[in-house]
């Protein structure tokens, strides 16, 4: 009865022609908005989609490679790569080893900030300080902990060592040694490289605009010293869902991403053109070896047997990811003829995937019907939980039962560096700082990083190793560093410490008709975006 | 004298948020203290360092002083405004959480906006046409609308309207322009809606029907008041006081919606700085946002309560008070 009533039908139809009015407003803003954003992609502009932000843009405090793609862009160094990873000049405009522990860089005359300032000897010795002084708490001190002394005289900077270090000729060219500009630095150091002190740098761009969870507007540096670079504006777009990153990618509302999820990496092959960044990113198992059940070789080969490192490759990152049998990727290897190393890889001790092989050594163990254990996994790490979980399903097949504890990643990783009784298994993701093959074998084969704040999660300690990492350590000759790093992965081999699963490339994808030209390993995050053909 | 009650009674109630937000920081305050590591092993994030550096933080974080001295060095703190800076992005927590807040609330007040002005209608017209076609097309999209999760009608929604039809961005916030931010705005403001809307719609539709069997209508309907009249008199004014505790729960509980809805549509609202702060275990940024998040709700009880009594005349605030 009451609804049969025409009274109250009148107001319906009021409420029905605002809500009509609103939605002509909205599609009205719609088309007009459309309209912009396509009339803004240009050549010279450059959209690139971001799955998180960085933390922020100043390496001492955000030390992480994906957040380095920004601010190699707006940072310099006194030495850079080539795309072809040739260390060449860049703030610097020479350099010489007078002996194998003093370095001498002459500075560039000219180069200065993007505020206007001159780049002075004084800025780099400071921007070294950052690394080396504990109080300012950079994240990759260690990394500079040869440094003695730091000098300048003139415009020549003289750095001299503790003793020989393989690894310091790359070191300059790192964005653990970005060269900031002290003044600027120190008047803003508890703020600086958020959006409220953007950093100030020497590189080819400088920052517009820096929103967190939405957008970071680079724009050329009007300063800088070295070739124009080719686009005027480049907008990190931040889209944390994958799906909605995907939908721009397809629609063209951004020109390229990192690194596309590998479960719809057919979709974004479909969208744009994916190209094979080197990386040398390791992942693999650590075992405690001075741990009981992990202390018995037969359960360390079990358990490598039963490790399904192809599959995991694959679903990790298909196309980009190769099992590994070792942690450093062959291609660390540039020093020796390629025959010499793949002989050398073939006396590394390996396990190739067989469960019946797995259930036999698990069976010569002390635990031959199985034992359970637990794995933290970093949360963050999608990668890391994909290892994770098939990892505990194929060890399951030999009756290891594996139980996972998502974990947030620095916590996680902090159990190791506090390096207390039984490490367990511990999933690991690393890759080298420089292009050297020392660096990785000396954290996780070295007894004097098997302590505190140290990375070697399986505990090895093994005198002949240790003298061999010794001598890499001090080696400048890069074939001879070359041969002992050779040998200190194979000697490590035969104790089955850890399980490597996988050498990773990253991927990167720019959208229909451009194309991405030569990038090394350690170039690209320097400045990628040069290397992006847009015709 | 119902102004002095009113203010009053506000008053009390705000009193409260001082003992809810000092458990409430203090229970943060103290899970903080068990991640393995601490604030040292979340600023590192696993970068291997030597014990200078490691000494360095713990002294520049207070973090050798017992945990309720940090924890009264952090109250005092933030009883002058200053909530500490983040550990993972060196960014004042107050500026970060300042930034994005008008952000958030112009989410949450737009969807629940579009809820009420909506579900309303939807629910009058449904409760009015009871056991006919517009009644079942009402009630089954309410229903569908109230179980699809928020993540799965933001997709959809952002796959039809922004990548098939193209009328709307995919993400972000636009530029300043009026017009250019409600295009923005528009998808993730629906997306929010369609949850709470579809659940104001069934407690109208519900709250409606019931008032409409009513003695004082039948009565109002004898005495020849016209239906205009009962409606807007007799049966919605009545039927607001469900209507407004609902949409006073709602502006609470959009605070979840609006974690996926920032994800999906790439807004640098509270929503994706607490998913963020959480994933890095921020300490710092965690304490502030829980402060926040507990004012947001008290000040919604608060707001549900001065309202309830401002459209219910048999309770006073008096009452409310005791």
């Amino acid at each position: 009865m009451f609804g049969s009533k025409h009274s109250g039908q009148g107001s319906y139809r009021t409420a029905g022609r605002i809500a009509v009015a609103v939605a002509v407003a909205l599609m009205s803003a719609a088309c007009t908005g459309n309209n912009n954003q396509t009339a803004t992609n240009t050549v010279t502009t450059l959209t690139w989609g971001l799955s998180s932000t960085p933390a922020n843009l100043f390496a001492p405090t955000d030390f992480s490679a994906p957040d380095s793609t920004i601010m190699g862009l707006i940072q310099d160094n006194l030495l850079v790569y080539t795309g072809d990873g040739k260390l060449v000049p860049s703030l610097a405009e020479s350099w010489t080893a007078s002996d194998s522990t003093t370095y001498v860089y002459k500075l560039r005359s000219g180069a200065k900030f993007s505020d206007g300032h001159a780049v002075t000897t004084d800025d780099v010795l400071f921007s070294l300080q950052l690394q080396t002084d504990p109080s300012y708490g950079a994240r990759e001190s260690t990394l500079f902990a040869n440094v003695a002394s730091a000098s300048a005289s003139g415009n020549a900077i003289t750095i001299k060592l503790k003793q020989a270090d393989t690894l310091w000729k790359w070191l300059p060219s790192h964005m653990g040694f970005y060269i900031y500009e002290k003044s600027d630095v120190t008047a803003n150091l508890s703020s600086y490289g958020t959006p409220q002190h953007p950093p100030i740098g020497s590189g080819p761009y400088k920052v517009k605009d820096y929103v967190p969870d939405s957008h970071i507007t680079l724009i050329r540096n009007p300063n800088y010293w070295g070739t124009k670079p080719q686009f005027d504006t480049i907008t990190f777009q931040i889209i944390p869902d994958d799906n909605t990153r995907l939908l721009a990618m397809q629609n063209g509302q951004i020109d390229g991403a990192f690194n596309p999820p590998g479960a719809a990496i057919v979709q974004w092959a479909i969208a744009g053109n994916l190209s094979d960044m080197p990386a040398y990113i390791w992942r693999g198992l650590t075992l405690d070896i001075q741990q009981a059940p992990f202390n018995d070789i037969h359960v360390r080969r079990a358990l490598y047997y039963a490790t399904d490192r192809a599959s995991i490759a694959q679903v990790v990152s298909p196309g980009r990811a190769m099992a590994s049998t070792a942690l450093d990727d062959p291609g660390l290897f540039g020093a020796l003829p390629s025959a010499s190393v793949t002989s050398g890889y073939n006396q590394i001790a390996s396990y190739p995937f067989d469960i019946s092989k797995g259930k036999a050594e698990l069976a010569l163990s002390s635990v031959p019907n199985g034992f359970t254990t637990t794995l933290n996994v970093p949360q963050e790490s999608a990668a890391a939980k994909l290892i994770a979980q098939a990892v505990q399903a194929s060890w399951a097949q030999i009756g290891v039962n594996l139980k996972l504890n998502l974990m947030p990643g620095g916590p996680r990783f902090q159990i190791i560096l506090d390096h207390g009784p039984n490490l367990g298994v511990q999933v690991i993701g690393n890759l080298p700082d420089v292009p050297d093959p020392t660096e990785l074998p000396w954290l996780y084969f070295a007894s004097d990083q098997a302590v505190k704040n140290g990375n070697n999660s399986s505990n090895l300690k093994d005198s002949q190793i240790d003298s061999l990492v010794s001598q890499a350590l001090v080696e400048t000759d890069p074939v001879k560093a070359a041969n002992l790093d050779m040998q200190i992965q194979q000697l490590a081999s035969q104790q089955v410490p850890i399980i490597p699963i996988l050498w990773q490339d990253n991927t990167v994808v720019v959208k229909k008709g451009w194309k991405v030209g030569s990038i090394n390993a350690f170039s690209w995050s320097h400045n990628f975006v040069e290397a992006i053909q847009t015709s | 004298m119902r102004g002095r009650a009113l203010l009053f009674y506000v008053g009390r109630r705000l009193l409260l948020l001082i003992p809810v937000t000092l458990l409430v920081t203090i229970a943060v305050f103290l899970l903080a203290s068990l991640v393995p590591g601490g604030v040292v092993a979340v600023i590192l994030q696993g970068h291997p360092t030597d014990t200078a550096v490691v000494e360095a933080l713990r002294q520049k974080y207070h973090l050798n002083d017992p945990i309720y001295v940090q924890y009264l060095a952090w109250l005092g703190n933030v009883l002058h405004g200053d909530l500490g800076r983040s550990v993972l992005t060196s960014e004042p927590v107050s500026y970060a959480i300042m930034s994005r807040l008008a952000l958030t609330v112009e989410l949450n007040a737009g969807g629940l906006l579009l809820a009420l002005s909506v579900g309303v209608p939807l629910g009058i017209i449904a409760a009015t046409k009871q056991g006919r076609g517009r009644d079942r097309a009402v009630v089954g999209v309410a229903i569908f609308g109230s179980s699809a999760p928020h993540f799965i009608v933001a997709l959809v929604i952002l796959y039809v309207f922004a990548e098939k039809l193209n009328l709307f961005p995919l993400f972000g916030t636009g530029s300043d322009d009026i017009g250019d931010r409600l295009w923005h705005m528009a998808l993730p403001i629906v997306a929010l809606a369609i949850g709470p809307l579809a659940l104001i719609t069934k407690i109208t539709r519900a709250s409606v029907l019931d008032l409409i069997e009513r003695d004082h209508v039948l009565f109002a309907r004898a005495r020849g008041v016209s239906e205009l009249r009962i409606l807007v008199v007799y049966v919605l004014r009545n039927a607001l006081i469900p209507i407004v505790t609902t949409a006073g729960l709602l502006l609470i509980g959009l605070l979840t919606g609006t974690v996926f809805v920032e994800t999906i549509f790439g807004l640098p609202g509270l929503g994706q700085l607490l998913v963020s702060s959480v994933k890095g275990t921020d300490i710092p940024m965690i304490q502030g946002l829980v402060l926040v998040i507990g004012i947001w709700v008290v000040l919604a009880n608060v707001f549900i309560d001065v309202v309830y009594v401002l459209i219910d005349p048999r309770v006073g605030f008096e009452r409310a008070a005791r």
